[in-house]
């Protein structure tokens, strides 16, 4: 939204009444508020942990010497700063201690933190090397309101972390990101506001190109309102598009997208055990808590696992594996437990277990059913595929005995025997055939009869021939017998080759 | 007798009184389903099979009509949108054969557990248990009275009906009724090895030909 139409919007609301204010309120009410967390030091602080009372320091090399990037407050107070050269810097402090700068451990700690900050907000946006954007306006309601959440995130951070920070929230990316690294601990909600809490930051810190930088300072411009005041077209003409494109995405006036930052969609959790275990209820205690981190691993992200892998580490032997499927993507920390519970209880163990470890790799989007309001055994409403209780009973067959273990029935429109039917997946409907008389047991396949065995035949023939479209050509006259032991029999004499065959039985 | 207590007596599925076995529907201390045979019918207490219990049946061998005398049970319990539960059947159960009972197909789920005695136990356990599976059929190797019993508890907390097929006959038996099946020229006869709450046994003979 431009200056210009904001400016513009109002005079038709007032004539065209209450419906459009609400739905402007609505509009305003709908846009983003970001909150930033700044970590000046973070790359210090990730190479040189608890020395704040040692003078350190970070220098990056440029050509043939190093410049100092940042410095730890002992070295500040010696006079080193950003920016000068090691030699300086070992003249005014000669027990510094130098790193050079490690971006990769920086930028893997500000991941580690983007993690901790999916705890406040589903949208976390890395703003590298140092800094973290965090979309908070749809989690305001939650939190009860900015102020709160605001203390929530500063607290929970200096627990979590050891880093310095400074925190700032404004309605756009550039904008908070700008007053957090100029140490500003402001709150701007409006974006109107913007221009002149913006307006009275020195142009120094911003993240131009220094040539830039430098060409500004010559024409005497020294915060950012000495920009503002300045024509728009001259100053593109003079310093180019970057310029103006960057001012507005601080203002607001351009929309600034930023990249969610998503963390891996792999878990992996070890515990170790206080003592070598060989009880599983013991295993299945510690394993409760590596489901919990799951559980809530995977409520943060919104998402399911189908699929568990545990392991048990022995001292000297490889671990037993323990991997086990699930029918549906489930999160639910009870139904995986119960399904470790009967895998566990099936386990030979061979030696005792010293750790446990666990990891998914299939992480998929959650999709939620309702549950019912009652317990079970009291509302059997509805007896259906939905029903939670049912699909845990059949996610409990589907570990204990395998998927291949369960299977549904299937009547096909066939006339031959053995293509009538076929195991299907549960609740897959079939074909309305009549059939004639058919047997209530078939035998998987025909079992040859000898040859004069006393069979009385008592129904048939039936004669059932085809197939020889699909090259299983078959001619068959099918008896009802009764044989000795009083079993009605389904047997056929094969046309092809003249022999007795059972088939099934009138179970 | 004080009102109240012969209330509470009368009232009480476990109390079993000697005096009304015969011929009442309290006799299982459970409500009867209808068997569809009404030789069958007759001399069970209740008049027929005892419901959320487990039934054993027992015969030398398979194929001589053991489903048929379950099969109106079997679409009764089915068409109210139960599903039927098969453990480990000694062969397939036929689907077209179901579908002329009529048992709806979609409804019913086949378990094949690996040849482990306890899987089948374990299962039918599960199925009974579960509210949504109205009927368990399962011929385990073995079964001990202790699962026996185990079962019997899953199918009155289930509410469902379980049946368990087996070759040989224990002398004794926790299940709520037992049958032994012998086939003849024409259909079956049940002999009632036990009646939970009935000190009696009978044979019936069943026409199945006609079926």
């Amino acid at each position: 939204m431009t200056p210009r139409t904001t400016a513009a919007f109002p005079l038709q609301l007032l004539q065209s009444g209450d419906r459009q204010q609400s739905l402007f309120e609505t509009a305003q009410k709908q846009r983003f508020l970001w909150l930033c967390i700044h970590l000046p030091d973070l790359a210090l602080e990730v190479i040189a942990e608890n020395k704040d009372n040692t003078p350190c320091a970070i220098f990056v090399e440029t050509g043939s010497q190093g410049i100092i990037q940042s410095v730890s407050p002992a070295a500040a107070a010696m006079g080193v700063a950003p920016f000068m050269s090691l030699s300086a810097a070992f003249t005014l402090c000669s027990s510094l201690a130098v790193y050079p700068y490690d971006p990769r451990a920086e930028s893997l700690q500000l991941r580690k933190i983007a993690k901790w900050a999916e705890d406040f907000t589903p949208i976390v946006s890395l703003e590298s090397p140092r800094s973290l954007l965090l979309e908070v306006q749809g989690s305001l309601r939650l939190f009860g309101g900015l102020e709160a959440l605001k203390e929530k995130i500063r607290k929970s951070f200096a627990q979590a972390w050891s880093h310095r920070f400074c925190l700032a929230i404004a309605p756009t990316p550039m904008a908070s990101l700008l007053l957090a690294s100029y140490g500003q601990e402001t709150i701007v909600e409006q974006q109107s506001a913007l221009r002149s809490v913006l307006g009275r930051l020195p142009i120094d810190g911003l993240l131009l190109d220094v040539k830039l930088l430098k060409r500004l300072r010559k024409i005497g411009a020294q915060q950012l309102r000495d920009l503002w005041r300045l024509p728009r077209d001259g100053l593109a003409r003079r310093f180019g598009p970057e310029l103006l494109q960057y001012l507005d995405h601080a203002l607001g006036v351009l929309p600034d997208p930023r990249k969610p930052y998503k963390t891996a969609q792999r878990f992996s959790t070890e515990i170790d055990l206080p003592m070598e275990v060989k009880n599983t209820r013991f295993i299945l205690t510690a394993a409760k808590e590596l489901i919990t981190r799951l559980a809530i691993f995977l409520r943060h992200r919104d998402a399911a696992v189908n699929e568990l892998v545990f392991y048990l580490y022995h001292l000297q032997i490889p671990p037993t594996e323990l991997k086990f499927g699930l029918r549906y993507m489930s999160r639910d920390a009870g139904q995986l437990l119960r399904l470790l519970a009967e895998h566990l209880n099936q386990l030979q163990l061979s030696a005792s277990v010293v750790k446990l470890g666990l990891i998914c790799k299939n992480i998929n989007p959650f999709i939620s059913q309702n549950e019912s309001l009652f317990s079970y055994p009291l509302a059997p409403l509805a007896k259906g595929q939905g029903d939670p209780h049912w699909q845990s009973l059949l996610e409990q067959l589907h570990g204990r005995l395998g998927k291949h273990a369960i299977n549904g029935l299937l009547v096909q429109a066939d006339h031959r025997p053995e293509h009538a039917w076929r195991y299907a997946e549960l609740g897959t409907p079939g074909d309305q055939a009549m059939a004639p008389m058919r047997p209530l047991w078939l035998l998987p396949r025909p079992k040859c009869l000898p040859e004069h065995l006393p069979l009385e035949i008592v129904a048939g023939p039936e004669r059932i021939e085809g197939g020889w479209w699909q090259g299983q050509d078959i001619r068959r006259d099918y008896y009802t017998a009764l044989d000795k032991k009083g079993r009605r029999l389904w047997v056929f004499r094969d046309l092809i080759n003249q022999l007795w065959y059972l088939h099934g039985l009138f179970a | 007798m004080d009102e109240k207590l012969h209330k509470l007596l009368r009232n009480n599925p476990n109390v079993w009184r000697a005096g009304d076995a015969r011929d009442s529907g309290a006799a299982y201390g459970l409500e009867a389903i209808p068997t569809g045979f009404s030789q069958l019918d007759a001399v069970l207490p209740g008049g027929g099979w005892p419901a959320n219990a487990v039934v054993e049946i027992i015969a030398e061998q398979w194929g001589i009509g053991e489903l048929q005398l379950l099969a109106p049970v079997m679409s009764r319990l089915n068409q109210a949108q139960g599903w039927l539960v098969w453990v480990a059947p000694p062969y397939i159960p036929y689907p077209p054969a179901l579908q002329n009972m009529g048992i709806d197909t979609r409804r019913v789920i086949i378990l094949h557990p690996e040849h482990k005695n306890n899987d089948v136990i374990w299962s039918m356990e599960k199925t009974l248990r579960s509210a949504q599976c109205a009927m368990t059929l399962a011929w385990p190797q073995r079964v001990s009275h202790t699962a026996i019993r185990r079962l019997q508890l899953a199918a009155q907390s289930g509410q469902s009906f379980g049946v368990l097929f087996r070759n040989t006959a224990a002398k004794t038996s926790p299940a709520t009724l037992r049958l032994q099946l012998t086939a003849t020229h024409n259909g079956l006869k049940v002999h009632l090895l036990k009646i939970r709450g009935a000190c009696r046994t009978d044979s019936v003979s069943i026409n199945l030909a006609s079926l």
